[in-house]
């Protein structure tokens, strides 16, 4: 996928925002103006499925696009291995323009840290939930 | 191929104008205009005046008045300088101009300011434009000197230029023009309108980059000093062998669009008309600047909840801008919007759409069309619906 290809592409863009069984993560960017919101849940198999809203230079949306895309059904950690930098060489980012890459990195760290957090609290419930059920059997 | 829509920005060469150059380029004329000891550079110097003839004759200003420079940047440092030094004694002048001039007056100004000479910025009106009220309420009384563009290059709104030029005449102020973006375009009289000093750029006009003019009143202005010495070409007021081959081409420029003026004008209009009418079914958008009092060569369109830069990626048929050329290059927010009360997104969300001779009305409709396309795509994108 090229640059004019990822910033056409809008298979992934959230249609509706309303999502009552995952989490979003936000980032702006008070300077230009930019921001990426990711819309993230995990599905019943504990894969991965992210939607996105991004305002911003083509770079952002090519970027998030590429990114977004390689985002889908993965588990969280093939997500920690997720390489935000070579979709700034595949679309030839300027040297001085950076920040569109470093934008979209630090959106999917919060993102992964998120899942983290919410596989922590899943396997804390999932612990009360087992220990409620062996104190009703004893 | 991209359908070219950035006009302001600089235009093609008129085929008139190339098939001039190129007969200049290809006969004897190629020697050095100064030298008039042979017939080589006698007849450089004949195409060098007979160009200053036609120059002259499109601004209605006497030859002797017309001073060759490299384009309107250098014309307006040579005026706003050169004037400055030829007429600083040691005391500090006062200068004025609006915060909607292009960087070559800015800059210009803030070097005079180096030198302890005091400039004060005008503010213009909610429309972007320097109307005389404006113009006055807002003039300091000490002023010797006022510069004030034509057209504005990133809006197109014109400025009263004939009433601020009275005005100024009236109150013994040395009035500059920068007419880069209506020389050829508009008519312009510098006796009818006052005008002490006017910069002039070929290339916005059809003809080739790299060659301007400089109109010096002869009887309230007469001399500037030189910012550039040497051979003391132009009556020593700018040194520097003349180019022919551009001069001929600038003067063959202006002699077309004397002739297609009226012509290019209406069909520009009809261009802005066609272009306006198709986009107006998309909404979240406005024109930067006064519709009324406009140039129609000159679209600035703000899309408030977008970022500009995107829009003409995704305009990818068509090549617009952002906003001046000059300042394209850097990502700081435009001045002239700024001045003009726009918010940073507002500015972050414009982009610049000009027409020209060669623009057709399907280009127009068609770039209406692509424009609706990528707005839709974009706020897709956001979230936003239609």
């Amino acid at each position: 996928m090229n640059q004019r290809d990822a910033f056409y592409d809008n298979t992934h863009v959230m249609k509706d925002s309303r999502m009552s069984d995952g989490f979003t993560v936000e980032q702006t960017s008070k300077s230009n103006g930019m921001w990426l919101k990711l819309f993230s849940r995990l599905d019943p198999e504990g894969r991965t499925e992210v939607h996105y809203h991004v305002h911003g230079c083509p770079h952002l949306i090519a970027i998030t696009s590429m990114a977004i895309r390689d985002t889908q059904k993965k588990s969280i950690q093939e997500l920690e291995t997720l390489d935000i930098k070579k979709y700034a060489k595949i679309i030839d980012l300027p040297k001085n323009k950076k920040r569109p890459s470093f934008f979209v990195g630090r959106c999917f760290k919060r993102m992964y840290k998120a899942f983290q957090e919410g596989l922590i609290l899943w396997n804390f419930q999932l612990q009360i939930m087992r220990s409620k059920d062996l104190k009703q059997i004893f | 191929m991209k359908t070219y829509l950035d006009f302001a920005s600089t235009t093609p060469m008129a085929p008139e104008v190339i098939e001039e150059m190129h007969a200049v380029m290809s006969e004897d004329s190629f020697g050095n205009p100064s030298s008039l000891d042979h017939q080589f550079g006698i007849s450089a110097n004949n195409i060098v005046e007979q160009s200053r003839n036609e120059v002259a004759n499109l601004i209605n200003a006497n030859p002797e008045e017309i001073l060759w420079t490299s384009g309107a940047t250098e014309s307006n440092n040579l005026a706003i300088v050169g004037f400055h030094q030829f007429q600083y004694k040691g005391h500090p002048l006062r200068f004025t101009t609006s915060h909607l001039e292009h960087k070559s007056v800015i800059e210009s100004m803030r070097s005079i300011e180096e030198l302890e000479s005091k400039v004060s910025f005008i503010q213009p009106n909610k429309d972007g434009q320097i109307d005389l009220e404006t113009f006055t309420s807002q003039l300091n009384p000490d002023a010797i000197f006022a510069s004030c563009m034509h057209i504005n290059n990133e809006t197109g709104v014109v400025n009263e230029i004939k009433e601020i030029g009275k005005y100024c005449k009236k109150n013994e102020i040395i009035f500059h023009v920068d007419a880069a973006q209506s020389i050829g375009k508009i008519p312009i009289d510098v006796k009818e309108m006052c005008i002490d000093l006017m910069s002039m750029s070929a290339h916005k006009v059809y003809g080739p980059k790299g060659v301007g003019a400089l109109y010096i009143n002869k009887d309230s202005v007469g001399r500037v000093k030189s910012l550039i010495v040497g051979g003391g070409q132009e009556r020593g007021m700018r040194s520097g062998t003349l180019p022919t081959h551009q001069i001929a081409g600038m003067a063959s420029a202006y002699r077309v669009s004397k002739q297609r003026m009226h012509d290019d004008l209406e069909h520009i209009q009809q261009c802005r008309d066609a272009f306006l009418k198709k986009l107006s079914s998309l909404n979240g958008w406005k024109i930067n600047g006064s519709v009324e009092d406009a140039f129609p060569g000159i679209l600035s369109l703000c899309f408030h909840d977008l970022y500009s830069e995107s829009l003409i990626y995704a305009m990818e048929g068509f090549a617009i801008s952002r906003g001046s050329a000059c300042s394209s290059d850097h990502d700081e927010p435009s001045h002239v919007l700024k001045s003009m009360g726009l918010l940073d997104h507002e500015i972050n969300g414009t982009i610049r759409i000009s027409f020209g001779r060669t623009t057709s009305l399907h280009d127009t409709e068609s770039a209406a069309s692509e424009l609706i396309a990528a707005v839709t795509h974009l706020r897709n994108l956001k979230g936003d619906s239609q």
